[in-house]
């Protein structure tokens, strides 16, 4: 019981003693940072006897590193669509969108048909350019006479929550 | 220094802030889009959409409400902090092009490179090409390029694929023809060179001096004697003579003011104190950005100068601080302290502000004597750690006073502003 009890029990007593004012202005400092290091295993884990690897940690994690490889052509956009569920993008999840890689067929872009966003699957074939919905409730997009396909950016990274927010 | 052979690009976003918000909200796309100065004022950015519907550069939104109304046109806010990231990423594009030593920024939408060095090895209109196309597809941003020999010369080029769809939106002026280059330069504007400007422009048009094309051909020397040493140097600089190089580092601040006008009526007191509590505090960040230290600040408030039915009031106010300071909470307490001093009841008031002067950097700043170290300590202590929280959660989460929390009088009104897609809770929604 005590292990789950809220964190402000454990806090009050510090709270009721009165601070100097000297204490007060010594507080530890904010480190403002983007990174957020994980330290990274250099070996797979494997089950068994323990690595003789695990004392040679020395590369970190760097989520930003990983997702991103072009800060400057990277953008992040909300999906508020089913039409590509099969291929994993559900309502709320998040997409690394980055523009400056040219889209080949099969990637997952963000395109612009008659000027409003959209999430498919490129395909190109002998008849040009279509979108493929990932759902089949979705219907995929032909291009009409007069129709312009605009790629805004190609899909790298599906972020996506697996727990529910609360 | 003069030099006749550099090679100027002057690189330019069309109708930025239209254009940043179109990357966002491409259903802008093809419509005729303003978006409004500070407390949705004047239209500060058109789209060419809108240009075609006669609305003029910086004309108050009542006077144009007819025409928003019959054209639909779409009135937005101005979401600086977006244009400010979108501008971040588009100088970032540009310096990778050469060293940082030749690179300028030289506003939120315009930047100068320097490409001498690099003159022979290149294609100078492919060069311009490839960057447009760049930040084209990385960003969504439209620009144009302008080069030449000078950079008043690469400003010109620029206006001139800005007027010319034929030069799909690059212009190199250092490889051109020069019976073409005259052509162009005697159909633009005198007022249109850089540094000239509407008010010279008059005494200009008086000597005979209409177009580019006049001023280029004018003697230097004699126009020094009738206006100025900078008039001069515009001249070589159209001559292809550069006098003005590539800026480093910005010269350090005189003065740094931070002052708003208000979105709704402020007639109290409490309110014009929280008001430029906020405003002392906008100020001391950007002090503490330059590493500089204030001696003197002088606090302002008027009342609306366009009101003719009661008369401008406009009072100003000053204080010298004993020791130079960068902290927040000496800032604010001038601030306030002053602004009651300036106060008359009565006064519907339309803006205040501060004014910090007598900077000083802080690297190099010598103490007095009997100065108390231990107080200095505890404030730099404390405004380090508020740097860090602005930094880390933003700098409307903790400040002094009331200032920053939501739904004050004064605040600025920014009815249409659109989300600011570089935060989580606000990322673009792609709905189909």
């Amino acid at each position: 019981m005590s292990e789950i009890a809220p964190s402000i029990i454990k806090i009050k007593p510090y709270i009721t003693q009165s601070i100097v004012l000297s204490e007060a202005l010594s507080f530890k400092q904010v480190v403002p940072s983007t990174h957020m290091l994980i330290p990274y295993a250099l070996e797979k884990i494997s089950a068994g006897f323990p690595s003789p690897a695990q004392d040679y940690i020395d590369k970190v994690l760097d989520m930003n590193e990983h997702l991103i490889k072009n800060e400057t052509s990277t953008f992040i956009v909300k999906v508020a669509s089913l039409s590509m569920l099969n291929a994993g993008i559900d309502i709320d999840d998040e997409l690394i969108v980055d523009r400056s890689l040219d889209a080949k067929h099969g990637d997952i872009v963000v395109a612009l048909i008659d000027n409003d966003f959209t999430v498919k699957r490129l395909m190109i074939d002998e008849s040009g350019q279509w979108l493929k919905a990932e759902n089949p409730e979705y219907k995929n997009i032909y291009l009409q006479e007069g129709q312009e396909l605009i790629i805004w950016g190609v899909v790298t990274h599906i972020i996506k929550m697996t727990r529910k927010r609360s | 220094m003069k030099h006749e052979n550099k090679v100027f690009f002057l690189i330019d976003v069309n109708n930025m802030y239209v254009s940043c918000e179109r990357v966002f909200d491409p259903s802008l796309n093809d419509k005729p889009v303003i978006v409004l100065s500070n407390n949705d004022g004047c239209a500060v950015a058109r789209s060419n959409e809108a240009k075609t519907l006669n609305i003029k550069m910086g004309v108050p939104l009542f006077q144009i409400k007819d025409i928003v109304q019959q054209h639909n046109v779409i009135v937005l806010s101005s979401n600086y902090t977006m244009y400010a990231e979108m501008s971040r990423r588009f100088h970032s594009i540009l310096a990778s092009y050469v060293t940082a030593e030749e690179v300028e920024p030289y506003s939120i939408d315009e930047c100068f490179i320097d490409f001498t060095a690099y003159e022979k090895n290149f294609d100078l209109e492919k060069v311009g090409q490839q960057m447009r196309q760049q930040i084209w597809k990385w960003l969504g941003l439209p620009v144009c390029v302008g080069i030449g020999r000078s950079k008043t010369e690469a400003k010109i080029a620029n206006h001139i694929a800005k007027k010319n769809p034929g030069f799909n939106s690059v212009c190199d002026l250092v490889n051109m023809d020069p019976c073409n280059k005259e052509y162009y330069f005697a159909q633009i504007d005198v007022s249109e060179v850089w540094g000239v400007g509407r008010k010279h422009s008059k005494k200009l048009q008086s000597m005979g001096i209409n177009t580019v094309l006049d001023l280029a051909c004018a003697e230097p020397r004699e126009m020094q004697k009738k206006f100025s040493i900078v008039m001069a140097r515009t001249i070589y600089e159209l001559q292809g003579i550069s006098c003005i190089e590539i800026e480093h580092t910005p010269p350090s601040k005189k003065q740094i003011v931070a002052s708003r006008s208000f979105g709704g009526r402020v007639t109290e007191l409490t309110d014009l104190k929280e008001a430029i509590s906020m405003y002392a505090q906008d100020a001391c960040k950007r002090l503490r950005d330059e590493g500089l230290l204030c001696g003197c600040m002088i606090a302002f408030v008027q009342s609306n100068p366009f009101d003719p039915n009661v008369p401008f009031y406009n009072k100003s106010v000053s204080y010298t601080f004993h020791e130079l300071t960068d902290c927040a909470l000496d800032l604010v307490k001038a601030a306030t302290v002053m602004v009651s001093h300036i106060f008359k009841e009565g006064i519907k008031y339309k803006k205040c502000g501060v004014v910090l002067t007598c900077l000083e950097p802080k690297s190099g700043h010598t103490y007095e004597l009997l100065t108390d170290f231990e107080m200095i300590e505890k404030k730099e202590k404390l405004m380090k750690t508020l740097d860090n929280v602005h930094t880390k959660f933003g700098k409307k989460k903790i400040g002094v006073g009331p200032c920053y929390i939501p739904g004050r009088t004064w605040s600025m009104s920014r009815d249409k502003l659109t989300k600011n897609p570089f935060m989580w809770d606000e990322l673009p929604l792609i709905t189909k």
